[in-house]
């Protein structure tokens, strides 16, 4: 099983695209020229269009929004692989137990799923962040609390049918620990599953952030995300359009790759 | 001689929604220190369910609705899981038919074994190890040091039963239950694999429950034989007892549907006699002789009541009103 084997031309298109991003997202303090949160720059800097010296433009305080479509990245990603790495374990555990165990304990497990899952995500997320805050480690934990819910499922179904399978039969015949079976036997014949779901999820995180950053309720300023960036530049339009377009071009690519790759390795599944 | 396992009127019930299915109907087996007891029968007659019954291992909705399963003298049924957990693997080895499906495709071979080795004895990560090298090469593994990191998707089917095998009889159990050990496996292979068997068993000292329907793979292997009809044993005798002189209408179907058999020494052919009608529909059994749509000799009085066994002095055990103990 190797990803060499994957033939879609997209995946490879959206792990080279990944890639550059994230590349270019690292390296970001060496890259950019300008910082990127403050506010009092000479006023002949503001609402520059995109040249060879603001190759993205400057917004209304003056601020490089290419400097600011980097870190904003930074922001977006780290916000999206911390969700979906603390769901992915969240919901792996809690699936494969509910799985495995099956009987009452998996009723009551998948019926509290349900509950969670009937509740809309966005105004949820509005909810807590009124009542307790915003903050990126809030919306961290908003996000998370909210997403994992599909992954135990994704688990559990898969552990469901992988428990049927003879491979565990031997290890129960063997006298395994019950513990062993899930963490060593089950979790890791899962791992591709929940990797690839994360995968495209992660595109979701992203967009919802931005959604929660646009409407003033996810990152805040002057510290860019870019929802937040959109949100702070929609004023502009249609003139300044740099301002919003290039965050857009970002969020784009970024979830375009991330489905991409996401839908490559489900062919990997064979 | 007590023996080993003694199971006493066993009944192992899946309850479903539209019906039960007694896969093991009120089962008598003993297996004798050292003793190979091969149990035979059609496909989905209850051999696979009466093992897992043994291991308590029976998949859910099934469950074990009566009887006892004596093992060293223990009732194995009033076990709690945690000391079944320490007889499993341990005391008593199982060996399943799909030496692929049966490993783990994203565990080297190698772990697979060791994992046991360290579950069920206190030694290190380098001990277990040790200890799997050379249960390998007792399996007649090649290049064992180099097969105990490969996956079981590298290796050919008669090796990755080897593997299975080596995970049996990794803690010296006293008992090994081989579901249809040979049954996936090439012809050339099954022989290799039988006389490996064969021999481990001499060397570990160890009793053997063998499931199969091949009737080649009991001569070559069985000292006693177990035929099983339904979740019955309708007979039980020695293995020459049972082709030379088998008494119950089924298990002589059986022997009459084998082709080419020559168990006398004379050269003499006798022609297939395929067994007439199907493998009976486990939730709808006929009242009285499980076997009587199928027999040849029943009468009437065969659908009244299922016949109880009777046990002759020379241990034969047949349950069937019209044959008559030789
Ligand atoms: N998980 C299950 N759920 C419901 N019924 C089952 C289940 N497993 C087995 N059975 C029933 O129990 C009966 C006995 O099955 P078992 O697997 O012991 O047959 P077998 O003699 O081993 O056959 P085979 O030669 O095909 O392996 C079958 O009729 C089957 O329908
Ligand atoms: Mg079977």
């Amino acid at each position: 099983m190797s990803i060499f084997k994957i033939q879609s031309f997209q995946f490879w298109v959206g792990l080279s695209v990944l890639c550059l991003i994230i590349l270019f997202i690292s390296f970001s303090s060496f890259i950019i020229k300008y910082d990127p949160d403050v506010q009092n720059n000479p006023a002949e800097n503001r609402l520059k269009k995109p040249s060879w010296k603001f190759c993205f433009g400057t917004d209304k305080f003056g601020r490089d929004v290419f400097s600011r479509v980097l870190y904003g990245g930074r922001i977006s990603l780290l916000i999206a692989v911390s969700v979906v790495l603390f769901s992915a374990i969240i919901g792996s555990f809690y699936g494969a137990i509910s799985g495995y165990f099956g009987g009452w304990l998996d009723q009551i497990l998948m019926r509290f799923v349900d509950l969670l899952l009937s509740f809309p995500i966005i105004f949820l997320a509005i909810t807590c962040m009124a009542l307790f805050g915003s903050g990126h480690l809030m919306l961290i934990i908003v996000l998370t609390l909210t997403s994992w819910m599909d992954v135990a499922r994704l688990v559990r179904a898969e552990v469901l049918s992988l428990k049927q399978r003879p491979f565990i039969l031997k290890a129960k015949g063997a006298g395994l620990k019950t513990s062993r079976i899930i963490g060593r036997h089950l979790m890791p014949n899962v791992f591709l599953t929940v990797f690839t779901f994360s995968i495209i999820r992660m595109a979701d995180i992203i967009l919802i952030e931005s959604a929660l950053s646009f409407i003033g309720i996810g990152t805040q300023p002057p510290t860019a995300s870019w929802g937040s960036m959109i949100n702070d530049g929609k004023s502009y339009l249609p003139f300044e359009w740099w301002i919003t377009f290039f965050p857009g071009i970002a969020i784009l690519c970024t979830t375009m790759s991330l489905n991409f790759i996401g839908h490559g390795l489900k062919t990997l599944r064979e | 001689m007590d023996a080993l396992l003694k199971i006493q009127l066993l009944k192992t019930q899946f309850h479903k929604k539209h019906g039960i299915v007694k896969a093991v109907d009120g089962v008598d087996l003993k297996i004798h220190q050292g003793e190979t007891l091969s149990l035979v029968g059609e496909s989905g007659c209850g051999k696979s369910i009466t093992g897992l019954s043994i291991m308590k291992l029976v998949p859910p909705p099934g469950r074990i609705v009566a009887g006892s399963i004596e093992f060293k003298k223990r009732n194995i049924l009033n076990l709690s899981e945690k000391q079944m957990s320490k007889i499993r693997g341990k005391e008593i080895g199982l060996i399943l038919q799909d030496p692929l499906s049966a490993l783990n495709p994203v565990i080297t071979v190698g772990e697979q074994i060791s994992e046991v080795i360290r579950t069920h004895f206190p030694v290190n990560r380098k001990e277990a190890k040790n200890r799997t090298l050379d249960l390998m090469e007792k399996v007649q593994l090649p290049n064992v040091s180099s097969l105990y990191d490969s996956y079981p998707h590298q290796l050919s089917g008669g090796l990755r039963q080897r593997v299975l095998i080596a995970i049996a009889l990794s803690c010296s159990p006293s008992l090994v239950i081989a579901d249809e050990p040979t049954t996936a496996l090439d012809v050339s292979i099954q022989s290799q694999i039988l006389s490996l068997l064969k021999n481990l068993k001499k060397e570990f000292q160890i009793s053997l429950l063998l499931i199969t329907h091949d009737f080649s793979v009991v001569a070559e292997m069985a000292d006693r034989v177990a035929v099983m009809y339904a979740g019955k044993i309708v007979e039980q005798a020695n293995t020459f007892d049972i082709f030379t002189n088998p008494i119950h209408p089924y298990t002589k179907s059986l022997l009459d549907a084998i082709p080419k058999l020559d168990f006398s020494g004379k050269k003499k052919t006798k022609t297939i006699v395929p067994l007439k009608g199907a493998v009976p529909d486990m939730m709808n059994l006929p009242d009285g002789c499980t076997f009587y749509p199928r027999c040849s000799i029943a009468d009437e009085s065969c659908q009244k009541s299922y016949p109880k066994g009777f046990l002759s002095d020379g241990g034969k055990f047949v349950s069937c009103f019209k044959a008559k103990l030789a």
